[in-house]
């Protein structure tokens, strides 16, 4: 029985609006376990960006976590200060950005960005003047640029020269997301958050980056949280996958059965309308994703449910286990009180 | 659908964002201020014969009184004709304001369908209007208003036009940087892949468009033909004495100082006030409309 | 019998790069590179492609949003490639596109009613009653609620966006509506409700569609012919039950199999290959030869650097362009 590394507990993020208070995560309950592979499913606005942001603590300044606990490593973050977040990160927690040309300093060659990387990694204080001070002979250093290199290599970027020398703008997006992908996995991270990697990129090439984080997955036995819209993907790179809506987890479970037999509505409906190689019917969901301002009382999906019952109206329920590794936050399946 | 309910319906869409609008524009404190100094000001322009203490303070003298320090009787003093200047800066808003609203209509009418003709049409055209504003903008503007205003003989109507005929350039660039902005945006390129002629462009999809920074700017430029207007009376090429123009009280008012100091400051303070008030409300609208640094 | 609504011959885009104070030819992009297919009425037309491939520009040329460098474009039994003024605009009204990002495609500061109505303002159909009602008429087509009329685009979802832009594109009563991308950044809810409201409209206003996408599992759903493109080339062209049961182009093959499916019976259904070497390795390609030559793992060497296979019919109505699959 492998440990447990993340544990996020009842989380509740809000965020302060013109139009009122939205409360956009509303009891987030999770465990990621030591080399584990899960994957956050969400359609647009239901908050897997955003309880993955909380995991790093680089929450926009408008959002306030109202409640609840994250421990990593049986340390609980949500009591870090600026300080102690900075020795996680990178380090520890690491992240693979969404959109990898716009998270590279288009100013900077890649080179330079790694050397950096390397250099300043165990140095999350250092000063700015220690900073200018110290750059000339940080590119100068030998085993640095090799170590940069040998990061390039073990992401199949070659001739690893080339490419130190390029500007961002100058390689594919294919390239970039392989040097992001190298960047976050610098630090020797236990855990690694991937946000959305190879969105931005064609279908072969996605394909091609999707492998390559698999292998480097297994290689280094990193516990992953993949966010991701797309099914499909996250089907084949997740051991389990917790499809999210309007804020909570609605359905949790492993990977190849999840859609199999699907047991919340909201799951069923999402199975429903994936255009499919077997030709089957597309049917959509009902309805619009509410607001978080005013939300529906009780679960958040009872105005686009066809099974709605009255407790579904009151009180939302909450995620329970109802078979091996299987948990729904739905009261038609047992194991709801009420 | 019957007329009742689209006119309830268009009315709500718009009630909300105005609504929207006013809570963002609320939320710059600088732009409140400005906007009170401003409706102040408005006040003060209509209602001027209403408000001043001393109506008369336009043009009868009363030498019996000049040089009263500021007083009970005369909040901001007397100056050296005898007239309450704290009347004559009431009265003086009445001339400072409109016609800072005329030079910037002006502008607003040669610039503005310059700029749309050449951002819409470039080539040539582009080339011939642009470097026309570049050999205009190449003159500074005090001395064009400077070398009118000598031309001219020295008067309130001519310092008018030459500041109006002086900013129009700055307009033809800044709404023909915002069309060429705006062509490259992808319902631009729908409306032609409907057919849209150049008209129907120009007037419906890039003209709603540009206008918004546009506003800002106007704003601000507001406050800075006021500066202008009030430089050249204060250099005796504007307004001539007894108009009580903000900027010629100043000037006159300048041979006495330092010790009678009333008579210069205060207008100058009435100035700064303006053009404070209308950039803090620039920069308020800017809010509203989303508009980024420019 | 069949009727062609739209059919492309040789169709060639090359821009040109001019370089230099004096403005001289410095290279061209050959966006599209001789291109033919035809749609059939009723029949829907997929046009395959990842980024590079050309397949946008094909929708702007066919809209007229650049002018064809060479090749000609059948639409309705007339050679329209050459069209202009008057006659444009009459082509215009019944050949409509939808384009890819429906935030930018509408213009934030005109409310739904007149962003609808700009193909009658533009052709002049109607009075303004007329027109009125017209717009009613088509936010009921796309079942949108009158409360929208008088919305700015910005208060509405991608969705309803995607809604009002197709709502639009129906104005005028088009014959062919050319999507371009359409449910790309939608929501997979979402989008199942969009193409189940193109395909009602599709058969209630007779319609045929052209689309343009990269999003094979949206294509097998939803048209009945398919070309695949690859740098301003067609590669592979048939009938979609054809290119999904049977891909013969390695390309083809290369791109169904990087489709992330997510049911096990689905996997059963694609073809196993090698992945692709890196994209940037793409943009070289010999001029004499096959376009795919540096990056295709069936490559039979010499004979696909050096002469481009023309695209052939291997069986019936399946077309491909390559030396191995002969």
């Amino acid at each position: 029985m492998s440990e447990t590394i993340l544990q996020v507990r009842d989380l509740h993020i809000t965020f302060q609006l013109f139009e009122g208070l939205a409360k956009v995560i509303d009891g987030v309950t999770f465990e990621l376990k030591k080399k584990e592979v899960i994957a956050l499913v969400g359609e647009t606005g239901c908050g897997k960006s955003l309880t993955a942001k909380s995991i790093l603590g680089v929450l926009p300044p408008e959002a306030k976590i109202s409640d609840g606990v994250i421990n990593y490593k049986n340390q609980n973050l949500l009591k870090l200060d600026e300080k102690g977040w900075r020795r996680l990160r990178g380090k520890e927690i690491a992240m693979v950005p969404q959109n990898p040309m716009i998270s590279l300093d288009p100013l900077l060659t890649i080179g330079d960005q790694l050397l950096d990387l390397i250099n300043l990694q165990d140095q999350p204080d250092i000063s700015l003047f220690s900073y200018y001070t110290r750059r000339s002979q940080i590119t100068k250093e030998r085993d640095t640029r090799a170590k940069a290199a040998k990061m390039l290599e073990d992401v199949a970027l070659k001739p690893a020269d080339r490419v130190m020398n390029s500007y961002p703008f100058q390689i594919s997006g294919g390239m970039a997301q392989r040097v992001c992908i190298a960047m976050a996995l610098s630090g020797n991270p236990s855990l690694l958050i991937a946000d959305e990697p190879g969105t931005s990129l064609d279908v072969t090439s996605q394909k091609v980056i999707l492998d390559l984080l698999n292998e480097k997955i297994r290689e280094r036995g990193l516990s992953v949280i993949f966010i991701t819209h797309n099914l499909g993907v996250a089907r084949q790179i997740a051991n389990r996958i917790l499809i999210m809506y309007a804020g909570s987890v609605a359905e949790a479970w492993e990977a190849d059965k999840i859609f199999r037999e699907p047991l919340h509505p909201y799951s069923i409906g999402l199975k429903k309308a994936i255009p499919t190689l077997l030709l089957t019917k597309m049917i959509g969901i009902a309805g619009r994703v509410p607001s978080y301002i005013d939300p529906p009382t009780g679960c958040r999906f009872n105005t686009r449910c066809e099974y709605a019952m009255d407790m579904c109206r009151k009180v939302k329920p909450e995620l329970v286990t109802v078979g091996d590794g299987h948990s729904v936050a739905c009261y038609l399946y047992k194991g709801q009180r009420g | 659908m019957d007329k009742k309910t689209r006119r309830r319906i268009a009315g709500g869409s718009l009630v909300d964002e105005l609504r929207h609008s006013l809570y963002l524009f609320g939320r710059n404190k600088l732009a409140l201020i400005g906007l009170v100094i401003l409706i102040a000001m408005a006040i003060a322009t209509i209602f001027a014969y209403q408000l001043a203490p001393y109506p008369s303070a336009a043009t009868q003298t009363n030498f019996a009184d000049r040089f009263r320090p500021p007083s009970s009787e005369h909040l901001m003093g007397t100056d050296e004709a005898g007239r309450d200047v704290l009347s004559r800066i009431i009265i003086g808003a009445r001339v400072s304001l409109p016609y800072a609203f005329v030079i910037m209509l002006t502008s607003m009418a040669f610039g503005m369908p310059l700029g749309l003709i050449a951002g819409m049409f470039g080539g040539k055209l582009d080339n011939l209007i642009m470097r026309l504003a570049d050999i205009w903008i190449a003159i500074p503007q005090i001395v064009f208003a400077l070398a009118v205003a000598a031309f001219l003989g020295p008067s309130l109507i001519n310092s008018v036009i030459a500041i109006a005929s002086c900013f129009w350039p700055w307009h033809a660039r800044f709404i023909r940087a915002e069309v060429l902005h705006i062509k490259e945006e992808t319902y631009v390129e729908v409306a032609q892949s409907i057919g849209a002629g150049r008209l129907y462009v120009a007037v419906k999809e890039v003209l709603p468009n540009a206008i918004i920074p546009y506003i800002v700017k106007i704003t601000t430029d507001l406050g800075y033909a006021i500066l202008l207007l009030a430089t050249l009376g204060f250099l005796g090429l504007g307004a001539q004495p007894p108009t009580p123009e903000w900027g010629t009280i100043a000037g006159q008012g300048r041979t006495f100082l330092p010790e009678i100091w009333w008579i210069s400051l205060l207008p100058g303070i009435a100035i700064f006030l303006t053009v404070l008030a209308f950039n803090a409300v620039g920069d308020g609208l800017r809010n509203i409309l989303g508009v980024e640094e420019m | 019998m069949p009727e062609t609504v739209l059919e492309l011959k040789s169709l060639k885009k090359y821009f040109y790069l001019k370089r230099g104070a004096l403005r001289r030819e410095a290279g061209v992009v050959k966006a599209i590179d001789g291109i033919s297919f035809s749609v059939e009425k009723g029949r829907n037309f997929a046009l395959v492609g990842e980024s590079g491939s050309g397949k946008t520009t094909v929708g702007r040329n066919l809209m007229r949003l650049y002018k064809p460098t060479e090749g000609e474009i059948w639409f309705k039994g007339e050679e329209i490639s050459r069209a202009q003024g008057h006659k444009l605009k009459e082509i215009r009204r019944k050949m409509q596109m939808v384009f890819q990002d429906p935030a930018s495609s509408l213009n934030p500061r005109r409310n739904v009613r007149s962003i609808i109505s700009t193909p009658l303002d533009i052709h002049g159909i109607g009075t303004r009653a007329d027109r009125l009602k017209r717009v009613e008429e088509l936010l009921d087509n796309v079942e949108l609620s009158e409360d929208y009329m008088y919305r700015r685009p910005t208060v509405l979802s991608g969705g309803e966006k995607q809604r009002v832009a197709l709502a639009r594109a129906l104005a005028s009563n088009p014959v062919l509506i050319i999507l371009d991308e359409p449910t790309s950044s939608l929501d997979v809810s979402v989008q199942a409700k969009i193409l189940t409201l193109l395909e009602e409209l599709q058969k209630k206003l007779d319609l045929t569609y052209l689309l343009i996408t990269h999003e094979l599992s949206v294509v097998r759903n939803f048209t009945q012919d398919t070309a695949v493109m690859y740098l301003g080339k067609i590669l592979e062209r048939s009938t979609t039950d054809e290119m999904f049961n049977n891909p013969l182009h390695p390309y083809t093959k290369t791109l169904l199999s990087s489709l992330p499916v997510v049911f096990d019976e689905e996997l059963a259904l694609l073809p196993k290959t090698t992945p692709l070497p890196d994209a940037s390795t793409r943009q070289l390609f010999s001029a004499a030869g096959c376009r795919f030559y540096t990056r295709c793992p069936e490559c039979l060497g010499e004979k696909c650097a050096t002469e481009e296979p023309p695209l052939t019919e291997v069986t019936k109505g399946h077309f491909v362009a390559c030396h191995k699959c002969l």
